[in-house]
């Protein structure tokens, strides 16, 4: 059965596609899987979920493209890819960029795979173990990360950027009451600011207004594969960031969160890591897809789907009949799934690396026409993920914004980080809240709460210690 | 310079999300309303742009912003064309349109 040429061809037909929507920002696999899925449902059972899967996971690897060559980060969770990524290729390295990223990519979601078929149980428990109060910690030490790791250099501005983040993602309908805050009356931002649409605003259109032109930048792409330097200072990155992943995947929102929390743990390691290394390539793009294979575990464990994507994929099981729970692990779909997602990744890494000779000829373009290209991308982009004029207008209001404050070296990440991860935050927030009855302290009954709070003192202590010292 | 801006927009946005906060419900903490978490966290970036502007008074210095005006009046007319003839004009055509349009600007313009 698991050689069966149908599954296969569906397969490879789902990775195709999932590289391609990868590629196309604001896309993503979300869209692209609520496209398919009225399709899906005329497939045979197996054969959909398979390829619904594949597009999924696919979707991850196209991402980096666009990020490292182009600045335009076609999934989100490929932004902190696209900080050391495009610097890199401004450099001449993109080509060891690109194939450092398929094969962390390659190598974190074979791991996964092989860990979601033989430790998918216990692995599950662990999901489980977080509540809304922990997961409020998790977040905020998420954002307490990235204010403190941001090129910015100064606290104070990097953590009101986060908060006017976290604010700008607060826009729209009230999650539980449903009605419009901060909309100033505007009807198009009932549906809240698309991530899109900021991200695009912030990194590719301050890239298209500004005038320094990359001609005189970008050196000779000399070698399309990395050098044994670059791949022995990959190994560790790729390890770390396929743990972090393979955690933090387990989580709502994790397989996002799991690679800025992969590149912020590699820049605490590296400081070099922000000014094009091949470290804060290697770990996000591990850990990102490392983290879409792991959230499959509560998809089947426990029916939680961690995003939309895996709703979609939910949706469809229980179409074809399927149950999830642990006795899914003894169906057939099961193993045929994992296989599938074994294979998957090999075509992956056996189609992107050929590609890479062909995207790094992007970059003999000269800077105009690149940044005319990334004009296009972005507003096609930005214009279909929403289908609104408005979004247009915001995103370039985003980019002057950003744009200015990009003259004085400030780095927007804890803008993006606040505005992606406040609302989860305040959801949850409201969540704990309720099932304590407004009592903050029962934040630390929790033993998980205790040693995540525990170890962040800690941090801080040692922090204080190395500053007094010095 | 940098902290006279970035206090003046933190302070602006707080401000505004402050007087938004008035028409929606605050509730308890027990029951967050829709305007719980972000009127608090507007009044924490009004403190924190205060303490920038003030930070700003007694380190000045002037850092000229060096905007290319041009090359924004530039993107902006390339949204704006794509913006008008979006439903208008065939899509390729469309793109082709913005596409001349940046590139022979850019000569003008940089």
């Amino acid at each position: 059965m698991f050689l069966d040429i149908s599954l296969i061809l569906y397969s490879i037909i789902g990775v195709v596609l999932g590289t391609a929507v990868g590629v196309i920002p604001g896309v993503g696999a979300g869209t692209t899987l609520a496209i398919l899925f009225p399709f899906a449902l005329f497939l045979p059972p197996m054969h959909s979920i398979v390829m619904m899967s594949a597009v999924y996971y696919g979707a991850q690897y196209g991402g980096s493209t666009t990020s490292i060559l182009m600045k335009i980060a076609g999934e989100v969770s490929s932004i902190p890819t696209m900080l050391d990524g495009h610097k890199m290729a401004l450099a001449g390295r993109a080509g060891s960029a690109l194939t450092i990223s398929a094969i962390g990519s390659f190598f974190a979601g074979i791991v996964m795979v092989l860990f979601l078929y033989y430790f998918s149980p216990s692995l599950s428990n662990f999901s489980l173990l977080f509540g809304p109060s922990e997961f409020v910690l998790l977040l905020i030490l998420g954002l307490v990360f990235s204010v403190i790791l941001s090129n910015s250099n100064d606290f104070i501005i990097s953590l009101g950027l986060c908060i006017v983040g976290i604010l700008l993602g607060l826009i729209g309908l009230d999650p539980m009451f449903g009605n419009p805050r901060y909309t100033f009356g505007i009807i198009d931002l009932h549906d809240g600011i698309s991530i899109v649409t900021l991200s695009l605003g912030l990194y590719a259109f301050c890239e298209i207004m500004r005038t320094e032109s990359y001609d005189h930048r970008i050196q000779k792409i000399y070698n399309i594969l990395p050098n044994m330097v670059e791949i022995r200072s990959s190994i560790f990155p790729i390890f770390r960031g396929t743990i972090i992943g393979g955690f933090l995947g387990l989580l709502p929102g994790g397989a996002v969160l799991s690679s800025f929390a992969a590149y912020f743990v590699e820049k605490k390691i590296n400081d070099k890591v922000g000014t094009g290394v091949i470290e804060g390539v290697a770990s996000p793009e591990a850990a990102n897809n490392a983290g879409v294979q792991s959230s499959f575990i509560p998809l089947l464990s426990f029916g939680i789907p961690t995003n939309s994507a895996m709703a979609l994929i939910l949706g469809l099981l229980m179409i074809h009949g399927y149950t999830v729970g642990p006795k899914f692990f003894d169906n057939a779909l099961f193993t045929v799934l994992v296989f599938s997602m074994v294979f998957g990744n090999f075509v992956l890494l056996i189609l992107n690396i050929p590609l890479i000779k062909i995207w790094v000829l992007l970059l003999k373009l000269k800077s105009v026409y690149l940044k005319g290209l990334m004009l296009l991308a972005a507003l096609v982009g930005a214009y279909y993920s929403t289908n609104s004029i408005f979004e247009i207008y915001l995103m370039f209001f985003f980019g002057i914004f950003s744009y200015i404050i990009s003259r004085f070296d400030i780095d927007v990440m804890p803008l993006l980080l606040g505005f992606f991860l406040g609302p989860i935050l305040e959801e949850n927030f409201r969540r704990s809240m309720m099932m304590f009855k407004g009592d903050i302290t029962r934040y630390f009954d929790s033993y998980l709460f205790m040693f995540i709070l525990i170890s962040l003192f800690v941090y801080f202590l040692y922090k204080i210690k190395k500053k007094i010292w010095a | 310079m940098k902290n006279l801006l970035l206090g003046a927009i933190f302070i602006i946005a707080s401000v505004v999300y402050i007087i938004q906060s008035q028409k929606l419900a605050l509730g308890t903490l027990t029951k967050m309303g829709p305007a719980f978490f972000a009127t608090h966290l507007s009044y924490f970036l009004l403190v924190l742009g205060l303490i920038l502007v003030t930070k700003s008074f007694f380190n000045y210095q002037k850092v000229p912003l060096e905007l290319n005006y041009k090359k924004i009046l530039l993107t902006f007319f390339c949204i704006f064309i794509f913006v008008f003839f979006v439903d208008l004009l065939p899509f390729w055509i469309l793109l082709i349109t913005i596409f001349t349009t940046f590139v022979i600007g850019d000569k003008y313009v940089s």
